[in-house]
């Protein structure tokens, strides 16, 4: 992804939880409960993250919310370039024992 | 079908929600809908009340965001503003015309460049550029006397530059060419009786060739006779270590003065004679003279020349007209009333005298504590000896003396001690220290605005930084910046520059030594609460804290710009 970035363990659990299927579209109450971080620490993460285009961001349709008797979720999940980038980071990060993975079962 | 009543968290953890999303910055709301949005996900008390808190925190987190970015948008444009909202970070523009940002900085250049903005200016830099204490030899006014002074050996600028001089061997080398040239300025002599000036440690009386030359010149003068006794009573160097090895008090040294016939005679001979000057107004002539035909109006100058004035020594006149009234006193109880009355006369005498040529407050007080003491006793000697017609006369003197004196002994002192003078002047300082610094820190930086904002105006939004960005900044505010503090240095010196050049100009009286010397000391006096910022010490304080906040705040956006780059 063109420079080399020093990242938070935080943005790499949030990493590791967006990789886990990448291509599917996860929310963020979700994304808060797999990696263990509170509403305050995850959105900026998710907002940098956007911001450097690096997640795609989108809106749930209505009618699914509206079924559950709730207003539609924001979903996100890691653009194409950014999953290679991202499996980079955490193969790096492990490997300098940075960050270990907490869903190493899935 | 049961009815389920709501929890407490489900009833208020939506409004509470909504509510942040109401005040939620707009350019960033998608962000609080999202939050928002899975509140409903979070199934008991504890884990919603948690996410509504870091909700609280991410609001509080996008508001500093959007005040902070707030500030580099122009004054009355919202972020929703089509140009606010989606142009890059660094991408301001100056906004203000490039005629106003013209007529401004012209008007600055005016103001700066009138005379009394530039004597201020330099005056500040001499207070604060120079080493500690006045050293005329920087000032540039001086260094163009010295430049003039090579080719045009004019007595009246060789006197004032022996004045100005710190240099023991050139000041004499340079009184002793003027007096050669023109031998109405031997009272040089008398203000270079005890040099240097500026180290007590080191100072040595007028040589006997000098001082003989000034008594032939000016033998009718109380005031060398002063000297002459000064010399005697006060021995240079000698009188500290003196006092420090031996404790003797003014009294036990007074006592030892008396014995003195050479102390005495010279004492009598300065109480008795018939004038008194202190030569001050040929020193302010001098300063004059000087400024008006070599074109150096320096307030400076003047100050300099006439706070290291020659003074004579209080201690000394006031104690011998404590000797005289013991003698007086011992003459009277004696029935000398004859030897009394001649004694009283001899301070009512010098009383007079000194009231009428004595230029210096301290001169005029002196003047009247004598007198009023010496004429009390005197009109009841000549009543008691027929003389009512004297006795008249003194009693006429002494009521007079009694009306002028003003109730507040304030009146003997120099206007710019007395303490609401004092404090209006400390403030005007402070003002034009501060103005002062203002411009001389605002008008580089706007020119280093000018030229980063041409030189980059080419260059596209998204590939401008941090420097264009306050680049632009400074450009539109520096301006006007420097005007104001332009003006500000201008109306506050103004009456005090109308002071000193009303003195400076020849042939004026009607501006005083004390007035004179007020204005001209201003720039260079702050009031007491504020006076820190003259000391060297807190100028390397504040360079070090301004320094160390920068580092800093610079090192607070790296570690946030790499914890931030994901």
């Amino acid at each position: 992804m063109g420079r080399r970035l020093r990242i938070s363990p935080q943005t790499l659990s949030l990493l590791e939880a967006l990789l886990y299927k990448p291509t599917t579209w996860h929310h963020g109450y979700a994304l808060s409960q797999q990696t263990n971080l509170a509403s305050g620490t995850l959105y900026p993460i998710l907002m940098r993250l956007e911001k450097l285009r690096w997640l795609e961001t989108t809106w749930e349709q209505p009618g699914i919310g509206a079924a559950a008797g709730r207003p539609p979720r924001h979903l996100y999940r890691l653009t194409s370039e950014a999953r290679a980038w991202a499996r980079e980071e955490l193969a790096d990060a492990q490997k300098r024992k940075f960050w270990k993975p907490a869903l190493n079962n899935a | 079908m049961p009815t389920t009543t709501p929890k407490p968290n489900q009833q208020f953890a939506p409004r509470i929600a909504r509510a942040i999303v109401r005040i939620w910055p707009a350019q960033s709301r998608e962000w609080g809908q999202a939050f928002a949005a899975e509140l409903p996900a979070a199934q008991t008390a504890g884990t919603t009340v948690t996410w509504l808190i870091g909700g609280l925190m991410l609001l509080l987190r996008e508001w500093l965001k959007h005040a902070w970015r707030s500030l580099g948008r122009p004054v009355g444009s919202t972020a929703s503003d089509a140009s606010a909202a989606f142009t890059p970070r660094y991408s301001r523009t100056p906004r203000m015309p490039l005629w106003l940002m013209l007529t401004l900085t012209l008007c600055s250049i005016a103001i700066l460049l009138h005379p009394e903005v530039r004597q201020v200016l330099r005056n500040l830099s001499y207070e604060y550029s120079s080493e500690p204490g006045w050293n005329p030899d920087q000032w540039s006014s001086v260094k163009r006397l010295r430049k003039i002074s090579k080719s045009n050996r004019d007595p009246q600028l060789l006197a004032l530059l022996s004045l100005l001089s710190k240099n023991v061997d050139e000041q004499l080398a340079l009184s002793d060419e003027a007096i050669n040239k023109d031998p109405s300025l031997t009272w040089l002599d008398y203000q270079q009786s005890l040099l240097p000036a500026n180290s007590s440690s080191a100072q040595t009386y007028l040589s006997k060739e000098r001082f003989a030359r000034l008594q032939q010149w000016d033998p009718n003068n109380g005031v060398l006779h002063l000297l002459a006794a000064e010399t005697l009573a006060y021995p240079p160097r000698v009188e500290p270590l003196d006092m420090l090895i031996r404790r003797k008090s003014k009294t036990s040294r007074e006592k030892a003065l008396i014995d003195n016939p050479q102390w005495a005679s010279a004492m009598h001979a300065a109480f008795t004679a018939p004038n008194y000057d202190s030569y001050v107004l040929q020193l302010v002539e001098l300063i004059r003279n000087v400024s008006s035909r070599f074109s150096v109006q320096d307030p400076e100058i003047g100050l300099y020349v006439l706070s290291m004035r020659r003074i004579v020594h209080i201690d000394l006149l006031r104690g011998y007209a404590d000797v005289l009234t013991d003698r007086a006193a011992s003459l009277e109880a004696a029935g000398k009333t004859n030897e009394a009355i001649a004694t009283y006369s001899e301070m009512l005498h010098f009383a007079q005298q000194i009231s009428l040529d004595g230029k210096a407050p301290f001169e005029q007080y002196l003047a009247q504590q004598i007198g009023e003491e010496a004429a009390t006793r005197l009109a009841p000697l000549y009543d008691s000896t027929g003389r009512s017609e004297e006795a008249s006369l003194i009693r006429f003197q002494l009521e007079k003396w009694k009306a002028e004196r003003d109730p507040k002994i304030l009146r003997y002192v120099p206007l710019h001690y007395r303490w609401s003078q004092w404090n209006s002047l400390a403030w005007s300082g402070l003002i034009i220290t501060v103005a002062g610094f203002a411009v001389s820190l605002v008008i580089p930086v706007t020119f280093i605005a000018l030229f980063i904002v041409v030189r980059r105006r080419k260059t596209p939004p998204e590939l401008r930084g941090p420097a264009d960005f306050w680049a632009s900044l400074c450009a539109d505010s520096a301006p006007w910046l420097s005007l104001a503090s332009s003006v500000l240095l201008y109306v506050t010196y103004h009456p005090y520059a109308r002071i000193c050049s009303a003195f400076l100009k020849e042939g004026d009286t009607s501006t005083g030594i004390e007035s004179f010397l007020s204005a001209a000391m201003v720039p260079a006096i702050l009031p007491d609460d504020v006076g820190f910022i003259s000391d060297p010490y807190f100028h390397w304080v504040g360079i070090t804290t301004a320094l160390g906040v920068l580092l800093v705040f610079f090192l607070w956006r790296m570690i946030l710009r790499s914890k931030h780059s994901v």
